[in-house]
């Protein structure tokens, strides 16, 4: 038998030209895959979405931050996503800090998403509506995400979000009472709801008066600052309502 | 020798996934092409990481390893040689049995699956089937000439 005739297929002599050019073929579609799923990223929130401010108002949000700011931040998350915990740890404090608290330019507004994959998610959001309740959501919040490791794994976190509650001085039978009759289970769900029209389906997802934001500090940062400067340069621009609803 | 070739693309494959998965958690890529949410809910759990390193690194360095112990013993200075399939055996077990351990995190700890994963699972379970006959089949051949399938 000649060694020509079985080359294709492979001989005594190594791999065959079929072997070689699948390799390629798998090595530059792989490439190419790559690639492109770098270029763009799919889904429905490439489609800029400008949320007018009386909606934000209107739905289920929590606020920090100047009520008149021209720069409005909306934030999708939920307390037991890790990739949430680590966009806040390194990235949202900052800004917080930097650009929403003490009168700053920046208007933050909180929506929560709860995955279903979360067991704990949908208790810790209540947890930060009933801390909000007295006056201390955006201290829960804080101490959810810091605290996210300890009391993610557990099958019931509830416990957890008490001792919160108490450390925050919160008056603990307010709590635990409202945290027992769920009265702010609409509003979490409506808050969630508002999430999927907007064609949220990961966490956290962010938006910069109203444009899909990136989680980088110095990318969002930057992105804050263009946003007042557009903002500024329309004549008497104020951040209610200048842009057509969403 | 088919056998190896088929190990070989299928380690390719294996590899480009895993290269995908770890540029996700390198922070090249925002989100992963999964449109379910939970394939970012399995990798950025606490079990995506694996002595301190990313379990999808693990993964490149395995199917790259498969890879080129596969691609060698095709080339003719190693066909004669028993090592790289007895090696790339090993290896497919031991992939196979750490898959299997990833499939079960996903199905009864973090509730939620990530269809990567599963890719990989059976990417990884195809060289498994693939390496034992090879194995065996040499065992049976000894004696007689070599390349086989």
């Amino acid at each position: 038998m000649s060694n020509q005739s079985r080359n294709r297929s492979g001989d005594r002599s190594g791999p065959g030209r079929v072997f070689y050019l699948a390799i390629l073929v798998v090595v530059i579609g792989g490439i190419a895959a790559l690639w492109l799923a770098r270029s763009g990223d799919a889904g429905p929130t490439e489609i800029p979405v400008t949320l007018a401010e009386t909606e934000a108002d209107a739905s289920a949000g929590v606020s920090a931050g100047p009520e008149d700011a021209a720069v409005t931040l909306v934030e999708f998350a939920d307390f037991q996503c890790p990739a949430c915990a680590r966009f806040y740890g390194f990235s949202g404090r900052l800004i917080k800090q930097n650009y929403v608290d003490g009168g700053g330019s920046v208007r933050w507004v909180f929506y929560d998403y709860p995955l279903e994959q979360h067991p704990n998610a949908i208790p810790a959001a209540l947890a930060g509506r009933c801390a909000r309740e007295q006056g201390r959501f955006w201290q829960m919040h804080d101490l959810m995400f810091a605290r996210q490791a300890q009391w993610s794994p557990k099958d019931d976190a509830r416990g957890d979000f008490e001792e919160m509650a108490e450390e925050l001085g919160l008056d603990r039978d307010a709590y635990r009472e409202c945290v027992r009759d769920g009265r702010y289970l609409e509003q979490i769900f409506a808050s969630a709801k508002y999430g999927q029209r907007l064609g949220v389906n990961s966490t956290p997802t962010l938006f910069v008066n109203g444009q899909r934001a990136p989680q980088d500090y110095e990318q969002l940062e930057r992105m804050i600052l263009e946003a007042a400067a557009a903002a500024g340069a329309d004549e008497g621009a104020a951040a209610e309502g200048t842009d057509a609803e969403g | 020798m088919r056998k190896r070739m088929a190990i070989a693309v299928l380690a390719l494959v294996g590899l480009l996934m895993s290269v995908y998965l770890l540029l996700y958690k390198l922070g090249f890529y925002g989100e992963l092409v999964c449109g379910t949410g939970a394939c970012e809910a399995v990798q950025t759990s606490e079990h995506a990481i694996l002595l301190g390193l990313p379990v999808a690194g693990w993964g490149v360095a395995w199917y790259a390893a498969v890879f080129v112990l596969a691609f060698l013993s095709l080339q003719q200075a190693y066909q004669e040689a028993t090592w790289p399939a007895r090696l790339i055996f090993l290896l497919a077990a031991g992939g196979v049995a750490f898959s299997g351990y990833l499939t079960y995190l996903e199905l009864f700890v973090i509730n939620a699956i990530c269809r990567w994963c599963v890719a990989s699972a059976v990417v990884t379970l195809l060289i498994f089937i693939l390496a034992v006959p090879v194995r065996a089949r040499r065992a049976e051949a000894s004696g007689a000439e070599g390349a086989v399938g």
